[in-house]
């Protein structure tokens, strides 16, 4: 399966990304969208899976740059 | 040097074509790397190609300048350069790397579009995809708007 994410930082001014990938993200998990690392606090189907996509939304938070050994990628 | 297929099959404009279509479709494009802040498409300007994310984040800005408002990050798997592929006209944005480093797969759109109409059946699917991609990222132009407006009042 691909997942096809939408991230979404509210309050931010930052607009989120759009990110194919082959893993469900998860909430906990550490990503880095452009200079800016956010933790993921929710996720949720945006659409119905169609084919090999899965269309998900992910609700993220600005946290600080983590280190190394707790990224996810 | 190809792109592998685990590659190329996570791109949305692939989606439901077998592994030789894909890579009939790659092998009209080739592939660029950019590094940081480097300006793959510049707003206002001509051009035709379309542009697949292998690796790295790009960024989709305005204003012409790399460092104008940001309307979204795009990553792996993502296109972009459609708009201008589809009606001739001067690009929208302007797209940045933002990333380290970025690799790209840039297609001519006349040698796209000719494929697809040789191809029926992969240019249906083709046509299918953008118009799939595209409102995918009007739901996530909406939803941000709609989250920053929330947040706001």
């Amino acid at each position: 399966m691909i997942y096809k994410v939408s991230y979404v930082i509210p309050g931010h001014a930052h607009p989120g990304a759009i990110v194919n990938q082959t893993y469900m993200p998860y909430v906990g998990e550490k990503v880095r969208l452009g200079d800016v690392w956010c933790e993921i606090m929710e996720t949720k189907d945006l659409l119905p899976p169609h084919g090999e996509f899965a269309y998900i939304h992910v609700t993220c938070r600005v946290i600080p740059a983590p280190e190394p050994e707790t990224i996810s990628q | 040097m190809t792109t592998p297929i685990d590659v190329l099959r996570t791109a949305d404009l692939f989606a439901g074509l077998s592994i030789e279509q894909i890579q009939a479709l790659a092998d009209l494009g080739e592939k660029r790397t950019y590094q940081r802040d480097d300006i793959i498409v510049r707003e206002e300007e001509a051009g035709d190609e379309f542009f697949i994310v292998l690796s790295g984040q790009v960024k989709v800005g305005c204003l012409g300048a790399a460092d104008g408002p940001t309307l979204v990050l795009l990553g792996a798997g993502q296109g972009f350069g459609e708009i201008s592929m589809l009606d001739s006209g001067p690009r929208s944005a302007t797209i940045s790397c933002v990333s380290e480093s970025a690799e790209v797969l840039i297609i001519h759109g006349k040698l796209l579009l000719d494929y697809c109409d040789r191809e029926n059946l992969v240019g249906y699917r083709v046509m299918y995809n953008l118009a799939r991609d595209l409102a995918f990222k009007l739901r996530h132009r909406n939803i941000s708007l709609q989250q920053r407006e929330e947040c706001q009042s």
